[in-house]
């Protein structure tokens, strides 16, 4: 294992390689990456993320002309990162080793708005390629990543439809871009689609661990939905009154303040004290309703959470989960877009890049994370050992 | 034990095919259909043909048969 620093910082282990590229020109960004990852000899798996200052196909098929011998597989961003630096305006990326993996598959998911039967599809190609149903594999012995277009809101149905078909644990986050209103790109093996999603079936070959980690505390305030439109997320009324006003009285603040406290008093769907989902408010409608980053159900009662110290709750949950999964050898993060801009805010972002330094990792700023469902301001986080 | 939590029940260990951990992560993944899953387990909600249609509904996405449930019962 060796270390070495130059103008662009690379982390390098046997198996796992990151680098990054800030240039601007999209030819030369890919260029300085390859030259950067080539420790790696053709590797079996390249995942970068692409902020949208570059051209997202000609970045999609360049990465893919970079690296032939690997699966290429990415997606847009809201920011990135490597481990040690918080970044913008730039392409990070993660080298896996020949060996990393005894086997992978990447499929694409496309028309993920009309296609309701796109992860049945796309499940049916990869259990071809494995030669196994996906519902008899073994979730200990496989995982999965799933990057799904963030303006699409599909993003609870298709997590919904992987843990129909099967066990194994998908983790990975909704492509983003700077643009509340622009595209989002998904990249795989050097085609690029929007209004599409990637499932990676994957059989490492030195196992693997997940966490998920929000730095949001549950308080005993509590709303329940009582008229939702749940496919455009939208919520007319908690407890019966107009959504803002329930939520503001909850908060003990006037409907105006609000959104104000979008990120310090988001909404969660509570399984037990360690487990939940959160779902962020976006804006206040018509009539006092309100609108979410995350659909929710007509009837199960959320928790105000309480916002916590992003760096210091992160920095607990990965020195308890490194003391759980020791050495991991790489990690890919997904990190909530809110959470960097929180980041931003309190100038913290060089101490939170700071914690993934021992690690070769690569992070990107998402519109949504996934672990078993869909959630906001969260990261989840893929360990390879 | 009343009707709802002994379908929920089956489903969550047929679903976890054995596995321990994947109970938990079963019960979270039927929380987020709308299935108040911790208060049918501890007791608190009662019978509801209407839930349990809910939960007959998840068993077929699941692909898990409830036939076989009433075989054993």
């Amino acid at each position: 294992m060796s270390c070495q620093t130059s103008k662009d910082l690379i982390f390098q282990t046997m198996s796992y390689q990151t680098a990054y590229s800030d240039r601007a020109d999209v030819r030369s960004a890919v260029g300085e990456i390859k030259t950067n990852l080539s420790n790696i000899v053709d590797p079996s798996l390249i995942v970068y993320f692409v902020s949208p200052v570059y051209p997202a196909a000609e970045a999609s098929r360049l990465m893919a002309e970079a690296f032939p011998s690997a699966q290429t597989v990415g997606c847009t961003t809201a920011g990135e990162m490597v481990a040690g630096k918080m970044l913008t305006k730039s392409i990070v990326a993660m080298a896996c080793g020949k060996n990393s993996f005894r086997s992978i598959k990447a499929e694409a998911l496309e028309n993920i708005r009309e296609d309701k039967q796109t992860v049945v599809k796309a499940f049916k190609n990869i259990e071809d390629y494995f030669h196994m149903p996906v519902s008899s594999m073994s979730p200990s012995r496989y995982l999965g990543m799933v990057l799904i277009d963030g303006q699409s809101k599909c993003e609870e149905y298709i997590n919904d439809q992987i843990g129909n078909q099967t066990n194994v644990t998908f983790v990975g986050g909704s492509a983003a871009t700077d643009n509340p209103n622009g595209e989002t790109y998904i990249f795989v093996n050097g085609k690029t689609y929007t209004d599409a999603a990637v499932l990676v079936l994957l059989e490492p070959s030195n196992g693997f661990a997940f966490l998920k980690t929000q730095s949001l505390s549950l308080t005993d305030k509590k709303l329940t939905p009582t008229r939702v439109d749940e496919s455009n997320r939208i919520v007319y009324e908690f407890n019966n009154k107009p959504a803002a006003q329930a939520y503001a009285q909850a908060l003990n603040i006037s409907a105006d303040e609000l959104p104000k406290h979008y990120t310090t008093n988001p909404l969660a769907l509570v399984f037990d004290s360690k487990n939940y989902f959160v779902r962020d408010p976006h804006s206040i409608l018509e009539n006092g309703a309100m609108d979410f980053f995350c659909s929710v159900k007509e009837g199960m009662e959320l928790t105000v959470l309480q916002a916590q110290d992003i760096v210091a709750n992160t920095r607990k949950d990965l020195e308890q989960a490194w003391l759980n999964n020791r050495d991991p050898k790489a990690v890919i993060e997904f990190n909530c877009m809110s959470r960097m801009i929180e980041l931003g805010e309190k100038n913290q972002k060089q101490e939170y890049a700071a914690l993934f330094k021992s690690v070769p990792t690569i992070a990107f700023g998402t519109f949504g994370e996934s672990y078993i469902g869909h959630m906001n301001q969260t990261s989840t986080m893929l360990f390879l050992k | 034990m009343n009707t709802t939590k002994q379908i929920l029940n089956f489903i969550i260990k047929e679903k976890a095919q054995g596995n321990t951990f994947q109970e938990l992560n079963i019960q979270m993944r039927i929380m987020m259909k709308g299935v108040n899953v911790k208060g049918i387990l501890e007791e608190k909600v009662p019978d509801d043909p209407a839930l349990s249609e809910k939960l007959k509904a998840i068993a077929q996405e699941f692909d898990v048969d409830l036939k076989k449930m009433a075989a054993i019962n």
